[in-house]
C-alpha cells in the first residue's frame, strides 16, 4: 500500500543577505537538512524539537506553503513538489493543515458556515445542496452545535475555534493533516478535549497525521512515532514508546527530562541541559548538537553522526549511542 | 490574556431598543468629531450637486455693482466686474469637490490595483515599485502646468495631473498591507483550502487593507481639492471662465485690501471641507484601528 | 506567627464599560509570607494576570477599576497609594517579570545599561559602581561572558538569554516580592527548565518571596510551596503544593491534574476531559461558576455558591462536595 505521506532526503536553505544591499555576500542557514520519514494513513508522526529546529518549515513544505530546495514529498504515491498551478492547487486537497493560533487563522469577516465551506466551494465538491448537508455533518463531528453555523470567528472560545480550523481541515476529506503545535495556544481544560477529538477524528476517517509539536508530552498520547530534530535535522526517529522509554540520543534525553514534573515529590531542582540552541546560520563542524552535548568527544567535532538503527524501527543519529546506552538504560516515566 | 466581552453582558446592548431619535443623539453625543465633520462634509456635497438651483447664472456681469461688501441681496457682495461671489461660490464648490472626488477615485482604484499586483506577486514587485518610485519623483505641480501648456486646460488634465503623483503613494500602502496581509494565518490557509489567486485576493486579502484604503482615499481627496484649487491660482488649473474656488481667490487676491470677501468666502469653504475630510479620515482611522479599541487596550497584555 | 509579606483581602477588579462595571476579578483574598513561593494557577480569563497587575499598581486605570478590602504589602495599602508612591515601590521592594521579555525591555538601551539604570535610580549609586553591579548580576543569572553581553541590545539576544535580563533587572535591588507572570511560556522546553532552576536557586539566596502566575501544573509542581487555583475570577482551592497534588477536592483542580498525568502514562485510550469552556464573565453570576462543566454537579450547584472552606491544615476549597468524604480517583 503506498503510504499516505512519503517525504525524502528535504532540505531548505534561506539565504539572508549580509550588509547593506547584500555586499558582504550571502549567508546560507540552513533550515532543513536531509530529513526522511514517511507516514502510513490512519497512523500519527510526531515532529518534535525546540524553536528553530526546522519542524515548522518541514510542515509548510508539506503543505506547500514553501517550497523545498531538494528532496520530495509524495503524497499517495505523486510527488506534490513537482506540481504547479492547477494541478497543484487541486492537489492540496489531500494535505490540509490545522494552525497553531485558532484566532489568526480564521478570516475574522466570514462565518463559520462560509470557512468550512470554503474548501468544498474551491475543490468543487458537491453543489450547494449537498455543501450545506457536509458543512452541518462536520459540524457534528467536530462537536459544535449548529447554533454556531451563523457565528463569527471572534464570539467563539479558543476551543470552538480550533474545532472550527479542524472541521475545515477535514471537510475535503485529506488523506493527510499537518497539525502544527494545535493545542500548544489552548488552555489544559481544552487541550485534552482537542487531542480526544483528533483522535476520534483519524479513527472515524483514516486520516494520517504530520503532529508538530515542542511539547513532548502532548506527543506521548497522539503519536504513533516520534522524530525528534535538532537544528534541521532528525537527530532519533522511532515508535512512541521505544522513543520514550530508551531514548538512545542525549538530546532526546534532556527533552524528556525537561518535561516538568508532574508531582511536586518528583522535583528536578537543576536542568539537564547547559547552553542554547546555536544559530543555524552558523552551524558547528560534524555533531550539530555537540556543543550542549554531556558526551562529547574528539569525533563529534569532526564527523556529523550518521542516522543508524538501535533496535527494530528505532534510530538515531549519535557517534556514543550504545555507550549512551549501557550508561543510562533509559529514563523512567 | 485576552478577555472577550459579548455586548450583551456590557449593557451596550440596551441601545437596541431606543428610537432612532435617541439613537441619533447618543451617537452624536459618543462622537461628535464624526457627527460634525460628515454633517460639513453632506453640506457641501448637497450645496455642489443643488447650485444649479440654488444658485444663478455664475456669468453674469453687473459692472455698476461691482466690488459691494455682502448685503441683504448680495449676501457674500460682489467681485470686481459685478459677479455674485454666492452664486460664484457655490458654482466653484461643483468643482473643487469634483475634482477632489475624481482624484481620488483614480488614484484609489488604481493604486490598490498596482499595490496588489506588487504585493502579492513577488517578481513584479521590484519592476512595478521602481517605476512607482520614478513617478513618484515628479511634483505635481509642474506636471500640471506642462500638461495645461501640451494639450490645454480641461477638468480631465487636472485629474490626471493630481492622481497620476498621487497613485505611488496609494500603491505603497496597499502594498504594505497586502505584505502583512498575505503572511496571515487565515490567508495561508486559504491557499491550502485550495484558494484561486483572485478568490484570495477579494475575498481574505483585500477586505483587510480596506480600512487603511479608505483612510488614505479621504488625504488624497483633501490634498487634490488644495492642489487643485493652487493649480487654478496659478492660472494652470480651471478655466478663467469656469468659477473654481482657486480662480476665484486668484482673481480675489488682487482686490484683498478694497473687498476681501471676493477670496474670503472661497477660501472659508477650502478650509471646512478640507478640514472635516481630514478629521473624518482621522476618525476612521481610530475605528478601524483594532489596537486603539478601549477594550482591547486594556486587558490584553 | 509574624504578619504576611503581601496580604490581598477581598480583592475586586472590574471592567469599566458604557453600562456599568463588569467584574473579572471577584473578592479575591489570599497571604504570602516573606520568602515563599505562591503559585497562581488557572487558565485564560481567570484573572490570574490583573491580579498581579493590581498588586503591582499597573491596571490600566482607564478601563479596570480594583476595589475591595485592599493589597497590603509590608503594612502598607497598595490600593490607597498614590502613582509616586507605587513608583518607588517598583523595582525596589517590589519587581515583576513578564512573559515576553522582548516588550518589557527597552529596544533601542544596552541591556547592562538597562539594569544599572534602575540602580542608579533608587539608590543613588555613582554610575561606574551601578555598571559593575550590572555585569555582576548579568553573571549570577549566568549568562556567558556577562561583561560584553551587557554591552548587547535585546533584540541581539535569543529569548531565553531576554528573560535572565528581565530576571537581573527585577533581583537588582533585592525585592522582598518578586512577581512572575508565565515567565516561561514563551520559551523553550530546555531553556523553561534552566530558567526555574535560576529562578529557584535565587529565590532561596535572596530570601525573595515569588509570586508566580502561570497555566501549567507542570511549573507549579517544580517551584511553588503553596497553590491558589482560580477559576472566572475566583479562588476554588488552596492548599500547601503537596497536600494539593495529594488530595485535591475541588473537581476543576482534579480534572486540571488529570490533564497532565494522563498525557504522561503509556497507552492510555482516551484523556479524561472537562467538558465546555470557561464562561464569560458575566455581571451576576448565580451558583458555583464551575457547575455547568462539572461532572458532579448537585441542585444546590447551580443555586448557591460555594464559599472557600476548610478541608484540612491550610487546605480550603469552595465546593458544596467538600462537607461529604469523596474517593480518590485512582
Amino acid at each position: 500500500m503506498t503510504p499516505a505521506l512519503e517525504v525524502a532526503h528535504l532540505s531548505k536553505t534561506f539565504a539572508a543577505r549580509r550588509g547593506p544591499f547584500g555586499l558582504l555576500g550571502r549567508r546560507v542557514v540552513r533550515a532543513v537538512e536531509d530529513v526522511s520519514f514517511t507516514v502510513e494513513a490512519s497512523r500519527t508522526l510526531a515532529l518534535v524539537g525546540e524553536s528553530g529546529c526546522g519542524k515548522t518549515t518541514i510542515g509548510r513544505m508539506v503543505v506547500r506553503l514553501a517550497i523545498p530546495n531538494a528532496g520530495s514529498i509524495t503524497v499517495e504515491g505523486e510527488d506534490f513538489t513537482r506540481l504547479s498551478g492547477e494541478a497543484l492547487r487541486r492537489k492540496r486537497q489531500r494535505v490540509q493543515m490545522v494552525f497553531q493560533d485558532p484566532f489568526a487563522c480564521l478570516n475574522a469577516r466570514m462565518t463559520a458556515e462560509a470557512i468550512v465551506a470554503e474548501p468544498l466551494v474551491n475543490f468543487g465538491l458537491g453543489d450547494a445542496a449537498t455543501r450545506r448537508r457536509r458543512v452541518r455533518q462536520l459540524f457534528d463531528q467536530v462537536g459544535l452545535p449548529q447554533t454556531f453555523l451563523d457565528r463569527l470567528p471572534h464570539h467563539m472560545s479558543g476551543g470552538q475555534r480550533q474545532r472550527l480550523g479542524i472541521a475545515r481541515a477535514l471537510a475535503a476529506k485529506p488523506a493527510v493533516i499537518v497539525a502544527d503545535e494545535a493545542v500548544a495556544a489552548l488552555d489544559v481544560s481544552i487541550r485534552s478535549q482537542i487531542l480526544n477529538l483528533l483522535k476520534d477524528l483519524q479513527r472515524e476517517t483514516g486520516v494520517a497525521y504530520l503532529f508538530i509539536s515542542h511539547d513532548l508530552s502532548v506527543v506521548r498520547y497522539l503519536a504513533d512515532e516520534i522524530a525528534v530534530m535538532y537544528l534541521g535535522r532528525i537527530v532519533e526517529k522511532g515508535p512512541v514508546r521505544s522513543v520514550f522509554d530508551t531514548p538512545a540520543h542525549p538530546y532526546t534525553q534532556a527533552l524528556i527530562g525537561a518535561i516538568p514534573a508532574s508531582h511536586p515529590r518528583e522535583r528536578r531542582r537543576r536542568a539537564l541541559l547547559d547552553g542554547e540552541v546555536p544559530s543555524a546560520a552558523a552551524l558547528p563542524i560534524g555533531c550539530p548538537f555537540r556543543t550542549r552535548c554531556p558526551l562529547a568527544t574528539d569525533i563529534c567535532s569532526r564527523e556529523p553522526p550518521p542516522l543508524v538503527t538501535v533496535r527494530h524501527g528505532h534510530a538515531a543519529a549519535c557517534h556514543h549511542i550504545h555507550a549512551n546506552e549501557m550508561t543510562t538504560g533509559g529514563t523512567t516515566t | 490574556m485576552a478577555i472577550t466581552v459579548s455586548s450583551d453582558s456590557t449593557g451596550r446592548g440596551l441601545a437596541r431598543g431606543r428610537s432612532l431619535a435617541a439613537r441619533t443623539v447618543r451617537f452624536v453625543a459618543h462622537r461628535p468629531v464624526l457627527a460634525v465633520s460628515s454633517g460639513i462634509l453632506l453640506l457641501f456635497v448637497a450645496v455642489a450637486l443643488l447650485s444649479p438651483w440654488l444658485a444663478g447664472d455664475p456669468g453674469t456681469l453687473n459692472p455698476p455693482r461691482r466690488l459691494k461688501p455682502p448685503s441683504a441681496t448680495q449676501w457674500f457682495g460682489t467681485d470686481h466686474v459685478g459677479r455674485s461671489v454666492f452664486d460664484r461660490t457655490l458654482w466653484g464648490a461643483r468643482i473643487s469637490l469634483g475634482v477632489g472626488f475624481a482624484v481620488a477615485i483614480t488614484t484609489t482604484v488604481v493604486g490598490v490595483l498596482v499595490g496588489i499586483v506588487a504585493g502579492y506577486f513577488r517578481l513584479a514587485d521590484t519592476v512595478i515599485m521602481r517605476a512607482m518610485d520614478a513617478v513618484m519623483a515628479i511634483p505635481a505641480i509642474l506636471l500640471a502646468i506642462a500638461l495645461v501648456a501640451l494639450v490645454g486646460s480641461s477638468p480631465l488634465v487636472i485629474v490626471t495631473a493630481i492622481s497620476v503623483p498621487e497613485i505611488p503613494r496609494m500603491a505603497r500602502m496597499v502594498r504594505a498591507s497586502v505584505l502583512v496581509l498575505r503572511e496571515q494565518a487565515y490567508v495561508e490557509a486559504a491557499i491550502t483550502c485550495g484558494g484561486r489567486v483572485h478568490s484570495i485576493l477579494l475575498r481574505h486579502i483585500l477586505p483587510g487593507a480596506a480600512g487603511p484604503i479608505l483612510v488614505q482615499a479621504t488625504y488624497v481627496f483633501a490634498s487634490a481639492m488644495i492642489l487643485e484649487a493652487i493649480l487654478s491660482f496659478l492660472g494652470a488649473g480651471t478655466p478663467p471662465n469656469v468659477p473654481s474656488w482657486g480662480n476665484m481667490m486668484a482673481e480675489g487676491r488682487q482686490y484683498l485690501q478694497l473687498a476681501p470677501w471676493i477670496l474670503g468666502f472661497p477660501a472659508l469653504g477650502l478650509a471646512l471641507v478640507v478640514l472635516s475630510v481630514n478629521l473624518l479620515g482621522d476618525v476612521w482611522r481610530d475605528m478601524l484601528d483594532p489596537s486603539l479599541a478601549p477594550s482591547a487596550a486594556g486587558v490584553t497584555r | 506567627m509574624t504578619a504576611p509579606l503581601l496580604k490581598v483581602e477581598d480583592l475586586t477588579i472590574s471592567l469599566a464599560s458604557d453600562g456599568g462595571s463588569l467584574p473579572l476579578v471577584k473578592s479575591l483574598s489570599f497571604e504570602i509570607a516573606a520568602g515563599e513561593t505562591l503559585c497562581l494557577v488557572g487558565e485564560s480569563g481567570c484573572g490570574k494576570s490583573l491580579t498581579a497587575l493590581a498588586i503591582i499598581g499597573l491596571l490600566n486605570r482607564r478601563i479596570m477599576r480594583a476595589s475591595g478590602g485592599g493589597i497590603f504589602f509590608e503594612g502598607r495599602d497598595l490600593l490607597s497609594a498614590d502613582a509616586e508612591a507605587m513608583r518607588r515601590l517598583r523595582g525596589d521592594r517590589l519587581a515583576m517579570v513578564f512573559q515576553e521579555p522582548m516588550t518589557s525591555l527597552n529596544p533601542v538601551q544596552q541591556v547592562g545599561r538597562q539594569i544599572s539604570e534602575v540602580i542608579v535610580e533608587h539608590r543613588g549609586t555613582s554610575e561606574r559602581e551601578a555598571e559593575r553591579e550590572a555585569v555582576r548580576l548579568l553573571d549570577l543569572v549566568r549568562i556567558p561572558d556577562a561583561a560584553r553581553r551587557a554591552r548587547d541590545f535585546p533584540h541581539q539576544l535569543s529569548g531565553g538569554m531576554r528573560q535572565r535580563v528581565m530576571i537581573a533587572m527585577a533581583l537588582a535591588l533585592r525585592p522582598a516580592l518578586l512577581i512572575a507572570d508565565e515567565p516561561t511560556t514563551a520559551l523553550d522546553v530546555t531553556i523553561q527548565a534552566q530558567v526555574l532552576a535560576l529562578m529557584d536557586e535565587l529565590r532561596r539566596e535572596f530570601g525573595t518571596a515569588l509570586l508566580l502566575i502561570t497555566h501549567d501544573l507542570g511549573v507549579v509542581a517544580e517551584m511553588a510551596d503553596r497553590v491558589l487555583v482560580l477559576y472566572a475570577g475566583r479562588a476554588v482551592e488552596e492548599a500547601p503544593v503537596e497536600q494539593l497534588f495529594d488530595q485535591p477536592t475541588h473537581p476543576y483542580t482534579r480534572g486540571l491534574l488529570d490533564a497532565i498525568r494522563q498525557l504522561l502514562k503509556p497507552d492510555i485510550e482516551r484523556l479524561a476531559e472537562i467538558p465546555g469552556t470557561v464562561p464569560v464573565p458575566a455581571k451576576l453570576d448565580r451558583g458555583c461558576s464551575f457547575a455547568e462543566r462539572c461532572g458532579l454537579a448537585m441542585p444546590i450547584c447551580g443555586e448557591k455558591r460555594p464559599v472557600l472552606g476548610p478541608r484540612g491544615s491550610r487546605h480550603s476549597a469552595a465546593c458544596w462536595l467538600g462537607h461529604l468524604p469523596v474517593e480518590q480517583p485512582a
